[in-house]
């Protein structure tokens, strides 16, 4: 007995998170911590989780939420959580003047986040050694010569996966996006979890032709696979990463100071340098070097504005999810 | 003193007890006697705790025990039984055992006080045993030795005899005995033995299907059982079917068995009338066989049969005799041929007549 | 009748005080978290307090959402099919095992119970390494056409079935225990050879034994998690437990509808068990004589081919996977192959090193566990004691409770306890749990009182009642009572309840997945993760040094417990009967 109350003792101390700065993020957790306490001197707990759970932990802990900022990449889901009033609005760091021209863009009306990069959420990348006819667009992926070895990221899971669907059917129109998807879907598309998974399965060759985010196929590159990358000429179907601060937070210094510190050149410089695949993003701020490796500067990236984004989120998710049952 | 009042217990719509209502002095045993399912263990149930009642109530001394809207734990009742099957905890050793309920003592006075018990009961060698190496009489005197330590009010028994072989069961009965005559307790002896209820106890209560069927002492009941289901089990084992004739006094009556005459004691309670038909109950120990031209006594009846079966039972034989439309059980020391024809005899006394 | 049972808690027995606290601990614990899952499909604002009907609307959502009624026929497949070929596998099995002398009979026991023990997730895991295009047998042994066989319905009704089949195996070696022998020798004197025998005689008598277990192979397949979760990267399989997970946890989040599909869930199994209790009282061994005697051996010679027969199955069902883990978690490249240049330990240095995510979480779950496993066992002893030994009036319920609930599934109980624990109501009392890992706790109690009270009432069933009326007649009070005369004389069955229970909350995926507060490490979601990333060396090291160092916990409790108290397990103690532990049913 004496055991149990000691462990219960234990598990509540354990519980009692100390009162550092908490951080929901589906990216870069590996390294912002520390270079956050450096740079600010704030404590900060980072939690992640893939982009799917991360929402779903802030809508179940509506009631009572334990995060004080948040790093997420989609900026529909931003959306609907400002519209929720789970945001803090009017959000005016200093380090706002670095923003560049495509970083302006992307702060929305009510200022409840700012941005924080940008990368494709779908290109096409296919394994050089497998297919002799490279598709050109999204519309090749009904070609029956890829018939069962496309593969893409769950939408309703992964981050960047709903900002590629909901772009692909803001720009064709909601008809023809369908009639596309479920062309590709006909044609046996492979629905991974996430990037990741559908990554590997491109290396292991369980798929020649996948829909993965920018960071990942230029990343694959890199470490020398045979996999080549197709741009779409009009613009890639892309998400941006947006910073907010809780509503009700009561550490509004540290997340204000957190929201500011993202927007700093130096550390967006860092982040690229040292986020692995995670730092081949289009930095929202001037002065910043992107990875020699990334994407061609003149890629052309397309993100659905947020309120479309947000207004058919539900709507695309599930009839995506239905779809996509075998 | 232990008082049960209106008493009644209920299992859905099958009555276990109902309406039960005896007293018994302090000091006293009283068998409780009934064929299974009379109710003779809900009552024992009620009384120690283990089950509420659905009415009535027990007291001890005067205190109120149990009701349906109060119930002592079993733990705070003066009581303490021995179970049919002891219920000996087969991981303790007998000390142990015995000294179970002694725990508010001090370890001296608990050391003395079961080493007198282990000494009473005789199981002094046995006290660093596990009950599975006990005999079954062993077993039997460290369940009365423990329910005897925490000196309770009223000991109750539950057919503590009823696993033991015969012959162990007569020597027990004298142990018993003696040990209720020394003990001066207030007992409560659950059986379903009638010779065994007579030897230990002052007092009988005899249970039929829930309810109280007859009460009184020993002695008494079974010289005069109130119904021919007591008497059956007082060992009256002859039933004959039979009508009043004419009264000879207040207790006499003629009666008609076939077309032989007797005489018969008349049971209460009844209205006697001539012509009424009545059961005459008979212990087979009270007949005997009729030797050749013996004089015919006035106070006895006799009667002739024919031999139906003849049952050897070690030192005598059992027969069954034909009466002519009904039959007798007796018990005789010579062998009988089947088909022989005898006379019989049985004092006017040994014949009980009732509804 | 509320008068009369008013006064008598005025006189506050002991038994009923107990019994009211075990009561309130239940009702918060299991049947409230339940009934809120239920509740939602018909009012679906009540977490926000809102008490509106809204009709069986919500029900019919169900038809009109294809992957709902998808995910529906997904699980009803799996488990029919399951069911039959599972019982098939283990009755045969059981068959050969009781009724034949062959080699690998213990082999055979063995890989029943380790199946049982094991986490389907991890089963899955191995299977899944084994197949996958640059997996075992595509890389290694030449197979590529083991990925079409093992990723299609059939393949997954196959490995169900190689993962469920104890249940049925154990329920027919229990019934095949014990036996009458003239029932056979009487067939025999009329003529019938040994095969007629078996067919007319022998598994008549088996049939509830055979039936129950297929009762239970399906329920387990049923609410099965661990399954479907594993395979999400691999294969799209999506069965009701899963999707209920997915309701909730991905964007846009529907509780409303993760309460809807659960009671078509729970529907389901609750029939399935109510069957299944059918069963097992009907078959209550009435065919049994005092003439029944325990096994079966003859002097006949080995029977070889069917002693390949069961050691060829032990390697498939338990040696595919187990041992693709045990591999994986030694190589370096998964596509190099099995040769000395690809070894390494790499793996398990990274998992074992100092601050290593799999030790932090190794760490919490075993307390966890320890935690769950202790209160649970506390809990269930005292429900098993009143619904064994007293007359308490709300036995009725905690045997309803406990009963209903032993086929929830982990995603069910998970839901619920969001449901409840994130309520507003209880928020305003300050009494919100969720998000905290006391939560976790809770949850593996829910999930373990019901199998550990099965476990034993079975052990309680064989002591007699006058046991404990002797002690309580003695002036004992009733703590002493259960610890003195109760706990000694079930030891056996509180240690094996309580241990399971322990094993069975560290590797419990559903309701970690499920409960754990962000940024709280618990074991089976780490190693999901590793393997969900690909992280395949990291995710097998973990599970086999995660596995060695619970079952070495288990083995040296149980060792501690035996030796401490050793004339209790020579002589005394109630073994807890095989029928019984047959119940443990595992959602992992």
């Amino acid at each position: 007995m004496k055991t149990v109350t000691a462990l219960c003792a234990l598990l509540l101390g354990n519980a009692a998170m100390a009162s550092s700065l908490v951080l929901y993020t589906n990216d870069f957790e590996d390294i912002i911590g520390d270079r956050f306490t450096a740079d600010t001197g704030h404590e900060i707990e980072v939690i992640q989780m893939s982009g799917g759970n991360l929402l779903a932990r802030i809508a179940a802990e509506a009631n009572n939420p334990r995060w004080d900022v948040l790093l997420f990449d989609g900026v529909g889901s931003l959306y609907s959580m400002d519209q929720q009033g789970m945001f803090m609005r009017n959000l005016a760091p200093e380090n706002e003047q670095y923003l560049t021209e495509q970083g302006r863009s992307l702060v929305p009306e009510s200022r409840a986040w700012m941005p924080a990069g940008t990368t494709a959420s779908c290109v096409l990348v296919y394994r050089t050694d497998l297919v002799s006819e490279p598709p050109a667009t999204f519309a090749d992926l009904t070609s029956s010569a890829f018939k069962g070895v496309i593969g893409q990221a769950d939408p309703a899971v992964a981050a960047p996966a709903y900002p590629c669907v909901a772009s692909l059917h803001y720009d064709m129109g909601m008809d023809a996006a369908r009639q596309l998807y479920s062309g590709i879907l006909d044609n046996d598309l492979r629905v991974f979890r996430t990037n990741g998974p559908t990554r590997r399965a491109l290396s292991a060759g369980e798929i020649s032709v996948a829909m993965l985010s920018s960071p990942n196929a230029y990343s694959m590159i890199q470490s020398g696979e045979p996999v080549e990358v197709v741009w779409p000429e009009a613009g890639a179907p892309s998400s941006s990463r947006g910073v907010a601060v809780q509503a009700s937070t009561d550490k509004t210094d540290a997340a204000q100071a957190f929201v500011n510190w993202m927007l700093s050149p130096a550390t967006q410089q860092f982040l690229t340098e040292n986020g692995g695949a995670d730092g081949l993003f289009l930095s929202p701020v001037e002065g910043v070097n992107p990875l020699s490796y990334g994407p061609p500067a003149e890629a052309v990236y397309r993100v659905a504005p947020a309120a479309w984004a947000a207004e058919h989120e539900a709507a695309i998710k599930s009839w995506f999810a239905d779809q996509a049952v075998n | 003193m232990l008082e049960v009042s209106r008493l009644s217990r209920h299992y859905g719509s099958a009555t276990a007890l109902n309406g039960l209502d005896f007293r018994l002095e302090t000091g006293r045993v009283m068998a409780v006697l009934g064929p299974s399912g009379c109710g003779k263990s809900t009552l024992l149930k009620l009384i120690s705790g283990l089950e509420d009642p659905d009415a009535g109530e027990v007291r001890i001394n005067g205190q109120l025990i149990t009701s349906p809207s109060y119930s002592l734990p079993p733990e705070k009742r003066p009581i303490n039984m021995v179970f049919q099957d002891y219920a000996l905890w087969p991981h303790m050793k007998v000390r142990k055992i015995v000294g179970y309920g002694l725990a508010n003592m001090n370890r001296q006075a608990r050391q003395c006080r079961v080493d007198d018990l282990l000494a009473l009961m005789q199981l002094t060698p046995y006290a660093d045993r596990l009950p599975s190496e006990l005999s079954g009489g062993q077993q039997q005197r460290v369940a009365i030795a423990r329910a005897l330590a925490t000196d309770p009010e009223v000991l109750l028994f539950d057919e503590p005899l009823s696993n033991l072989d015969v012959q162990l069961r007569m020597t027990m009965r004298f142990e018993l005995a003696d040990l209720f005559q020394r003990l001066n307790k207030t007992v409560l002896y659950v059986t379903h033995d009638p010779l065994e209820a007579c030897a230990l106890a002052d007092e009988l209560l005899i249970l039929r299907n829930g309810h109280l069927e007859q009460t009184g002492t020993t002695q008494s009941l079974f010289a005069n059982p109130a119904t021919t289901w007591v008497a059956g089990l007082a060992g009256y084992d002859s039933q004959l079917p039979a009508r009043l004739h004419a009264p000879l006094d207040s207790n006499y009556w003629q009666v008609q068995v076939g077309d032989q005459r007797l005489v018969s004691r008349v049971g209460n309670p009844m209205n006697p009338e001539p012509g009424k038909a009545v059961q005459l109950m008979l212990h087979s120990d009270a007949i005997r066989l009729c030797t050749q031209g013996e004089n015919e006594r006035t106070d006895t009846n006799y009667m002739n049969g024919t031999v139906k079966q003849c049952l050897f039972e070690g030192h005598q034989w059992r027969l069954r005799l034909d009466l002519g439309g009904a039959e007798l059980a007796m018990l005789s020391e010579q062998a009988q041929q089947p088909g022989a024809k005898l006379q019989v005899a049985f004092s006017h006394q040994a014949l009980l007549a009732f509804d | 009748m509320m008068v009369r049972r008013f006064r008598r808690m005025r006189a506050l027995k002991p038994d009923t005080l107990v019994g009211i606290a075990i009561s309130l601990l239940l009702l918060i614990l299991v049947a409230a978290p339940m009934g809120l899952v239920l509740a939602q499909a018909f009012f679906p604002g009540i977490l926000q307090g809102d008490l509106a009907f809204s009709g069986i609307s919500q029900l019919q959502e169900l038809f009109q959402r294809r992957l709902w009624r998808v995910s529906l026929m997904n699980s009803l497949y799996l488990s029919s099919y399951t069911a039959i070929f599972g019982t098939l596998i283990g009755a045969s099995l059981a068959i050969i095992r009781h009724q034949y002398p062959i080699k690998g009979a213990t082999a055979l026991d063995l890989c029943a119970w380790a199946m049982l023990i094991m986490p389907s997730f991890i089963i899955a895991q191995g299977w899944i390494l084994f197949s996958i295009r640059d997996g075992i047998a595509a890389q290694w042994l030449g197979m590529p056409w083991v990925y079409d066989w093992v990723f299609s319905p059939q393949g997954l009704v196959a490995i169900m079935s190689f993962k469920n089949y104890p249940f049925a195996y154990l329920a027919v070696s229990a019934a095949m225990q014990w036996h009458v022998k003239e029932y056979q020798h009487a067939a025999r004197l009329c003529g019938a050879g040994p095969m007629r025998t078996l067919l007319t005689v022998r598994l008549p008598l088996l049939l509830p034994a055979i039936l129950s277990g297929m009762v239970l192979v399906f329920i387990d397949t049923l609410g099965d998690f661990g399954l479907p979760a594993a395979l999400a990267t691999t294969y799209r399989f999506p069965t009701l437990p899963y999707t209920i997970f997915t309701a909730m946890n991905q964007s846009p989040i529907r509780f409303d509808l993760a309460g809807v599909l659960s009671v078509y869930l729970m529907v389901i199994l609750m029939a399935a068990v109510a069957l299944y209790l059918w069963l097992l009282k009907r078959s209550r061994f009435d065919f049994l004589t005092a003439k029944a005697e325990a096994g079966f051996r003859s002097g006949r010679r080995v029977n070889k081919a069917l002693s390949f027969v069961a050691l060829a199955f032990v390697a498939i069902a338990l040696g595919i996977p187990m041992g693709t883990s045990l591999m994986v978690s030694f190589i370096d490249q998964m596509n190099t192959g099995f040769t000395p240049g690809n070894l390494t330990l790499v793996h398990y240095q990274s998992v074992l090193q100092s601050g290593s995510l799999l030790r932090e979480a190794l760490g919490n779950s075993l307390q966890i566990a320890l935690m769950a496993a202790t209160a649970s066992l506390l809990v269930s002893f005292l429900a098993a004691y009143l619904l064994t030994f007293s007359q308490f009036y709300l036995n009725g319920l905690i045997n309803v409770i406990c009963t209903m609930t032993l086929a929830v599934p982990g995603v069910i109980l998970g839901v619920g306890f969001i449901f409840f624990w994130n309520h507003p109501l209880l928020f305003n009392l300050g009494l919100s749990l969720y998000g905290h890992p006391f939560i976790l706790v809770l949850a593996g109690m829910a999930g373990a009182i019901p199998i550990a009270i099965r476990v034993l009432l079975g052990a309680m069933g064989q002591i007699p009642q006058s046991f404990m009326a002797a002690a309580a007649l003695q002036g004992v009070s009733l703590p002493r009572r259960l610890v003195t005369i109760l706990l000694p004389l079930t030891l056996a069955a509180f240690l094996s309840a309580g241990l399971a229970s322990f094993g069975s909350s560290v590797f419990d995926l559903a309701v970690t997945s499920i409960l754990h507060p962000p940024g709280y490490a618990v074991l089976p979601v780490v190693i999901d993760r590793m393997f969900l990333q690909g992280y395949y060396g990291l995710s097998t090291a973990s599970t086999l040094v995660a596995a060695t160092v619970t079952l070495g916990l288990i083995q040296a409790t149980q060792l501690a417990v035996r030796n401490l108290f050793k004339q209790l397990f020579q002589v005394h103690s109630a073994e807890p009967p095989v029928n019984s532990l047959n119940i443990e049913v595992r959602h992992a």
